[in-house]
């Protein structure tokens, strides 16, 4: 935080929100579920039971481990391949998960940015980032990744590139409003004053005020993006075979629903839990910061 | 409103409405290689033919040249033709678009009519058990993705119970006369209950699936302004003028408490607006959104493009009736 | 005072709140009466419970706010002590509040707030029957163009006319109590005075009880026949207001009496009272002023009651007897 409110020994709002953020054990729950979840994506190749590119026709849709013809060998059952869908369900956390965060890192790193710089260049410069912001917003989020895949052409590249094309506008519009908040605050015009440059003042003034409300948000969007990447990949407009993501894995039990239900409702389970408990967690978040939003 | 407000707005819908053409243009310059050509696919084309073809399209042209052809020719319905259906694509969009338009105003329907008493209820008894049951429930709602709801649904209804169809639009009893090609209000219309009833099966899935995310987005809001407004120095200056519950409820509560749930359900309908891509797709329904898709995949871009630009200034002015609608419900924004 | 019945009679109101750590009493026991036509004041600091008392009374305290009473009765019956304004409650009392801009509901006109209440209490529900009452009631409290007002929006109208159609809606229900929560604290001085004169002047008009709750001893010396000092969620003295603000016997009315600065002195040092207001969980239990108090001594480790200090006056300190 600032030079001065540290010295002085007073608790910024941020950090007094982020003791009472630790002291919700609710919250902290479903933090560890993200943290688990993130874990076995890192930790994909060693913790995968069977090879998820193993097919088998021998073990084609056989049931989970405790349903009548299952082997707890293959504890989630298997797909229409043989193959074992747990270990197909850890190697796909990499993919989910993964764009989920790279996604919402490289958006929020740019909308940051843009945010930051159209609030303290204002003028031209912040009427058109702005405006283009505004239409990109205007534009319903599916309509425009779905148009966007199919222009493009699947794969996961990319997706990665559209979401972010969508993504970056929400920390953007926080980043800008949070700076001509802050940029007309007194100590900003004091630090103006003694003739800091503007580089320095984003740094050491703007930037620290502005990071809570956009991480806060950023945190939440992850969710949404582990959806939307699930949806284009349900599709057909994602990652390609033999690479499978969640939602490319629920599409291809769809034929099965009467005899293979389990083979869609791993995968489509496993988005929900992480979904939910990012959700969870970001509620958790946002009530220490503005209990007012409770 | 004021006249002079109002022309704003219209100024400023103007604007936007050109940005969305324009960024709706420059989606299609995103394709990797030669449209045409990937157009053609597999069909064999001598180079003339191909030249002959961009010629046709407009393709030879400079990008600004066609951004204005393009949007000359979107004002008066012009898309072009798809080679696939061989008609022009206006007609197979306008084809397709009543059976989308249905199922959106369905889903629309039964999101507000679950989510906002819903939100009411549990804003009024905070804590009680509806409040707590609907607002797990909604958490559910908003995380679980759209995709795999439907085949839950499908799952539970189709497969298991077998109480509903799995797909399609109309069953075997053969359609009502086509008036406004609604179908529950042809069969209606039509007299023929029996058709009502298939068409009102068929529907259900799909627009359930679509209606229940949007329904749980809706009971957070209206639950969250119901608390705030009940909060509000005016509710305890009702309660002491000695009015009845329900008026107090009804009327000072609901007048307040529905302009935010008003402002969601808007941009939620732009959420229906792509989810309906997905359960069009999944339900077998014969609507635009499976026909987008379906053009994605067949590489026919002047339908994924005239699609995506309706998709768009739908959303665009159903947020400004949104916006409009603010100003009737709040007497403060008017001035 | 008189022998006929008071208005208004409390006895032994309590009123706690459910907190993170147990009940919390905010006011203990406390008695109230209230003559017909009488205009009583209650003065106290924020904080110090005097809004919180009437709004039991009124029935408006709501979960997980509890209110008890040993008796209540309101012109001659007896109500529920609870949590519900119910309609017998509702019959005869009146409420102004603070500010007239939160009081009244911003999506509605003015006329509809005035006409639903006429239509609870007059009968009046049918269009032009509780127009014409309306704006009869806009003449009363000094509106000009009546008919235009009501199709109003709050805010479209400026803060003392605003002030004056929230009064028109509470006398709308024909109270024989009006109590006005602090009526003057959101406007600037002029106005105070404007809206203060024309409770008065609606008070004998339509020969209303009126309780005046109130933080400004000077409103209280000039439109109240009686008052009641409170302090920490106790009355700590009350009698007729003159004698009470020109010889107080409660170390705290004295205390706040000398705080206050006086025009015809603008040289002496402003006096405040030191300490705080013990909070409704930190109340000793001897007097609750005690340690603030300049003239404390031992019994003042024991609590005090209510004690005769004068003809109709009472204080809650041994050194008045």
């Amino acid at each position: 935080m600032s030079a001065v409110t540290a010295d002085a020994g007073l608790a910024s709002p941020s950090r007094l929100a982020w003791r009472s953020f630790r002291r919700d054990s609710t919250a902290l729950i479903f933090c560890v579920i993200i943290v688990i979840a993130c874990a076995i994506a890192i930790l994909a190749p060693f913790i995968m039971p069977h090879d998820p590119a193993d097919a088998d026709l021998l073990r084609r849709l056989q049931p989970p481990g405790w349903m009548e013809g299952g082997e707890w060998a293959y504890p989630l059952g298997c797909d229409q391949l043989g193959r074992d869908i747990l270990s197909r369900l850890i190697a796909g956390a990499r993919i989910s998960l993964g764009v989920g965060f790279a996604v919402v890192a490289a958006s929020t790193a740019i909308g940051l940015g843009l945010g930051v710089l159209a609030g303290t260049a204002r003028g031209a410069l912040d009427a058109v980032i702005s405006r283009f912001a505004d239409i990109l917003l205007g534009f319903p989020y599916l309509v425009f990744a779905i148009g966007l895949m199919g222009m493009m052409g699947p794969g996961l590249d990319n997706i990665v590139l559209t979401l972010v094309l969508k993504e970056w506008v929400v920390p953007f519009r926080i980043a800008r409003g949070e700076t001509l908040g802050v940029s007309r605050l007194d100590y900003v015009e004091a630090a103006r004053a003694v003739g800091a440059s503007r580089l320095a003042i984003m740094r050491g003034e703007i930037l620290p005020n502005i990071l809570s409300p956009v991480l806060v948000v950023a945190t939440i969007r992850v969710a949404h993006v582990i959806i939307m990447e699930a949806s284009l990949s349900f599709l057909g407009l994602g990652v390609q075979p033999p690479a499978a993501s969640w939602g490319s894995m629920v599409a291809d039990g769809r034929e099965f629903l009467a005899d293979g239900w389990w083979v869609s409702t791993a995968p489509g389970l496993a988005i929900l839990i992480v979904v939910l408990a990012i959700n969870l967690a970001g509620q958790g978040l946002r009530e220490a910061f503005d209990p007012r939003l409770a | 409103m004021t006249v002079q407000r109002l022309v704003e707005k219209l100024g400023h819908l103007l604007v936007v409405l050109f940005g969305t053409s324009v960024l709706t243009f420059a989606m299609t310059l995103a394709t990797p290689g030669d449209p045409v050509t990937v157009m053609l696919g597999d069909q064999r084309a001598s180079p003339e033919q191909i030249a002959s073809l961009r010629h046709d399209m407009g393709l030879d042209l400079p990008i600004i040249s066609r951004f204005g052809a393009f949007l000359w020719h979107a004002v008066h319905g012009d898309f072009g033709r798809s080679f696939f259906h061989r008609r022009p694509v206006l007609d197979v969009i306008l084809e397709r678009l009543p059976a989308t338009i249905e199922l959106t105003v369905a889903a629309t329907l039964i999101a507000l009519a679950i989510g906002i008493p819903l939100g009411l209820f549990a804003g009024i008894r905070r804590d009680g058990v509806v409040d707590r049951l609907a607002s797990l429930g909604s958490l559910v709602g908003v995380s679980v993705p759209g995709f795999w709801l439907a085949l839950l649904l499908m799952l539970a209804f189709s497969v298991s119970l077998h109480l509903l169809p799995v797909s399609g639009r109309t069953g075997y009893g053969g359609e009502p006369p086509a008036v406004t090609h609604l179908l529950l209000v042809d069969s209606l219309i039509a007299g023929r209950p029996d058709a009502f009833v298939e068409a009102l099966r068929h529907l259900a899935l799909p627009a359930l699936t679509l209606a229940l995310p949007m329904a749980a987005v809706l009971m957070r809001v209206t639950r969250g302004a119901v608390i705030e407004v009940m909060k509000a120095d005016y509710v305890t200056f009702a309660e002491a003028k000695g009015l009845s519950r329900p008026r107090i409820l009804g009327l000072h509560v609901l007048k307040n408490a529905l302009a935010p749930a008003i402002n969601v359900a808007a941009i939620e309908i732009g959420v229906l607006l792509g989810g309906n891509m997905i359960v069009e797709t999944i339900f077998g329904w014969p609507g635009l959104g499976r026909l987008v898709v379906e053009a994605i995949f067949s590489r026919n871009y002047p339908l994924v493009q005239a699609a995506v630009l309706l998709y768009a200034v739908t959303f665009v002015i159903l947020n400004f009736i949104a916006d409009a609608l603010q100003g009737a419900l709040n007497p403060r924004l008017r001035a | 005072m008189t022998s006929a019945s008071p208005l208004l009679s409390v006895r032994g109101l309590r009123t706690s709140f459910a907190g993170p750590q147990g009940q919390v009493t905010v006011l203990d026991g406390v008695d109230l009466d209230v003559a017909r036509g009488e205009s009583l004041g209650i003065v106290g600091e924020s904080g110090s419970g005097k809004s919180l008392m009437l709004l039991s009374v009124l029935g408006l305290v709501k979960p997980p706010g509890r209110v008890e009473a040993r008796a209540i009765i309101f012109d001659g019956k007896e109500l529920e002590p609870g949590s519900s304004p119910g309609r017998l409650r509702a019959e005869g009392m009146a409420l102004i509040m603070q500010d007239a801009l939160t009081a009244l509901n911003p999506s509605l006109t003015i006329g509809t707030q005035i006409g639903e209440a006429l239509a609870r209490h007059a009968g009046l529900r049918r269009g032009r029957e509780q127009r014409e009452r309306a704006e009869e009631l806009m003449r009363l409290v000094g509106i000009p163009e009546p008919a235009r007002r009501l199709a109003a929006y709050p805010h479209e109208l400026s803060g003392g006319q605003r002030q004056r159609a929230m009064i028109a809606a509470a006398l709308a229900c024909a109270p024989k109590l009006l109590v006005a929560d602090e009526p003057t604290t959101a406007l600037d001085v002029t106005v105070q005075a404007q809206v203060l004169d024309l409770i008065a002047e609606m008070r004998e008009r339509l020969g209303m009880g009126l309780v005046l709750i109130t933080h400004n001893l000077g409103v209280v010396a000039e439109y109240c026949e009686r008052v009641a000092v409170v302090y920490a969620g106790e009355i700590v003295e009350s009698g007729p207001a003159v004698e009470v603000i020109a010889s107080p016997r409660h170390p705290y009315t004295a205390g706040l009496l000398a705080a206050l600065p006086r025009l015809d002195r603008l040289d002496d040092p402003i006096a405040p009272i030191p300490g705080m207001v013990p909070s409704p969980g930190e109340r000793p239990t001897g007097c609750r002023f005690a340690d603030r108090c300049a003239l404390r001594s031992t019994p003042c480790d024991l609590p005090q009651a209510l004690r005769p200090a004068g003809p109709s006056r009472l204080a809650r300190c041994h050194l008045v007897s």
